[in-house]
């Protein structure tokens, strides 16, 4: 047999170029698959040449591009371009000014500043009540209604650009009414995303977000089949148009999906995708920092629920820096209990210690009811080691803690009875993880029953 | 130095490719296709930040908004049997574009005499350099492939 041919001898026999040995390489490419695959590629491009309208089109192209840079469309192109930087760099040096005054005042500030009633400043308010969508949803809320309010008196937009603006005010409204659990609310909301972006003339992008804004919807109202579908369909439009934040929260959401439905490997692979997607992103303002950050916390959990704690505990560590970072205590926390519960299961000395700073912390910040669950994660622990001395106290501790949280009075007997027998030296910790999927679920029509009574 | 605006450098770079679809992949009317183009280029205005390769989403959407050209000029009928092409072939195309464009315009001109003209490669040989030798103008034709499938290459993470 002989050697590979090197391309250009292979390019040659796809041009049926008589200079080479033809018998010999078509002998060779009967054994080898890969110069195989290079003739047929080179082949491949002969056939498109010889269709001849590409060829023709590029060389027409220096004088179609010379007519475009002439024509009216492109120069109002280039007008709205130079429009769009002087507006986005205006809304965000006055929005410094409005976050300085009540946001109740903000609309007649705006009403004072006509230069200022913009698309692009009705688009820094719709991402200021993003980054309020988790913790503080009614005043996104308000600040949608003032997005909503601007833009009907915002003059002179391009139609495209305010309809567009028009459709992401709607998602935004779906988002905050989910958030508040007013979910038909939400999922109204959405549908009128989809019916505003298709008034656009080229509305598929758009109006695949706005449905897996609606698919979040569904999903929230327990309507698992129908959020899939429709997210899957999203997805799929998404994907033609290459990576883009919108594919990678379309996926992330399957994984959420999947990860529930205990598809763990699945919603591995699809954490992965969208982390990829999202890092493959030039993203110069950061926009995807906390999907990325929301990514590494997932994958923690998939590769901890998978058994593999090493990988589990790094990607723990990177999503506790990204939240760090981004000033996120509360995420921060909860991807330190991971990470400590991996060393806990890798026999690190240190991991109780880290468990009990992640309490400390949740304590801090008056979510009792976390710090409630790392305190039961150490109970079960100190169990298992039948260290009865250092267990008592602390499911004293775990009464006072749920109680302060809130939760139902059988679930403080609950938590009483798992006292008691600790005291009596007769917990075990699985029934720890018995007390424990019982105050998760601290369902009020559901009686506490010892583990083994029913 | 400024940093150029990502939406001109992509309309410097792509614009062939999206009027390219709507121009001679789905024969939109001229006045019409530089519409459309202009149309998909203030989408993407909207939404570049958000995307991570800019000519995939063009494309995307270039071929979206034919499609939809073609729907509402005809709102009783189906699609004219030629159009749209399949995307994957219409994606293959778009693709050999993106190449050829990297490609000098003399290459151009020496593989449209060939594979579009039929041209002999002593005719290139001839028309090029005043020479007569086939086997100039076989080596002219090569080097010009070469370079195509160099880029093509390039494109796919090959080189």
């Amino acid at each position: 047999m002989i050697d590979h041919p090197d391309p250009d001898t292979l390019t040659r026999f796809a041009e049926d170029d008589p200079s080479v040995d033809h018998a010999a390489i078509a002998a060779h490419l009967e054994e080898c698959d890969t110069c195989a695959l290079e003739v047929e590629v080179a082949r491949e491009m002969l056939v498109e040449l010889s269709r001849g309208e590409v060829l023709q089109y590029l060389l027409d192209l220096p004088a179609e591009r010379q007519r475009v840079r002439e024509s009216h469309h492109y120069l109002d192109f280039v007008r709205l371009c130079e429009r769009e930087r002087s507006e986005v760099a205006a809304a965000e040096q006055f929005f410094a000014v409005l976050a300085a005054r009540p946001v109740g005042e903000w609309l007649a500030i705006l009403r004072r500043s006509p230069e200022h009633r913009t698309v692009s400043m009705a688009d820094w308010i719709l991402h200021e009540a993003e980054l309020l969508l988790d913790e503080k949803p009614a005043e996104a809320m308000r600040l949608i209604e003032l997005a909503d309010e601007l833009l009907n008196e915002v003059d002179g937009a391009h139609p495209t650009l305010l309809t567009t603006a028009r459709g992401d005010v709607w998602r935004q409204r779906s988002n905050a009414h989910r958030h508040l659990f007013q979910l038909q609310e939400a999922l109204n909301a959405a549908i009128l995303a989809e019916h505003t972006y298709r008034q656009l003339d080229s509305p598929e992008f758009a109006v695949a977000t706005a449905q897996n804004t609606r698919a979040v919807a569904l999903f929230k109202m327990t309507r698992l089949n129908e959020a899939l579908d429709l997210n899957l369909a999203a997805s799929s439009v998404l994907r033609t148009f290459g990576p883009t934040r919108e594919l990678g929260k379309s996926l992330m959401f399957e994984a959420a999906i999947r990860l529930e439905q205990g598809f763990i490997a699945k919603a591995q692979r699809l954490w992965r995708q969208a982390l990829s997607i999202l890092e493959s992103l030039s993203d110069s303002k950061n926009k995807a920092a906390r999907e990325i950050a929301r990514c590494h916390a997932n994958l923690a959990e998939c590769s901890y629920r998978l058994g593999d704690y090493g990988a589990a505990a790094e990607a723990a560590a990177r999503a506790m820096t990204r939240y760090r970072g981004l000033r996120m205590e509360t995420e921060a926390i909860r991807s330190a209990w991971t990470r400590a519960l991996c060393q806990l299961h890798r026999g690190d000395p240190s991991a109780l210690d880290a468990l009990d700073l992640a309490a400390q912390q949740f304590e801090a910040l008056q979510m009792f009811g976390d710090a409630g669950f790392v305190r039961l994660d150490i109970t079960e622990e100190l169990l298992r080691r039948e260290e009865w001395d250092r267990a008592e106290p602390l499911a004293r501790q775990l009464v006072e803690l749920f109680t302060r949280a809130g939760v139902t009075v059988a679930s403080v007997q609950a938590l009483d009875s798992l006292r008691q027998s600790i005291v009596h030296q007769l917990a075990t910790a699985g029934m720890v993880q018995y007390i424990r999927d019982y105050v998760a679920a601290d369902d009020p029509a559901r009686p506490f029953a010892p583990p083994g009574v029913h | 130095m400024a940093t150029p605006d990502p939406v001109e450098t992509a309309y410097a770079k792509h614009y062939a490719a999206v009027h390219f679809i709507a121009a001679v992949q789905f024969r939109i009317p001229a006045a019409d296709a530089d519409q459309l183009v202009h149309d998909v280029f203030l989408a993407f205005l909207r939404h570049h930040e958000t995307v991570g390769d800019s000519g995939a989403w063009l494309v995307a959407s270039a071929r979206n908004a034919c499609i939809s050209y073609w729907r509402k000029a005809k709102p009783t009928e189906g699609l004219p049997p030629s159009l749209p092409e399949p995307p994957r072939d219409l994606n293959a195309r778009v693709d050999l574009l993106r190449i050829l464009a990297s490609v000098s315009p003399r290459c151009r001109q020496i593989l449209y005499s060939r594979f579009v003209e039929g041209a002999s490669a002593a005719q290139i040989a001839r028309d090029c350099s005043g020479s007569t030798s086939s086997d100039y103008g076989r080596r002219l034709v090569h080097r010009c492939l070469t370079a195509a499938r160099a880029a093509l290459a390039k494109k796919a993470g090959r080189a």
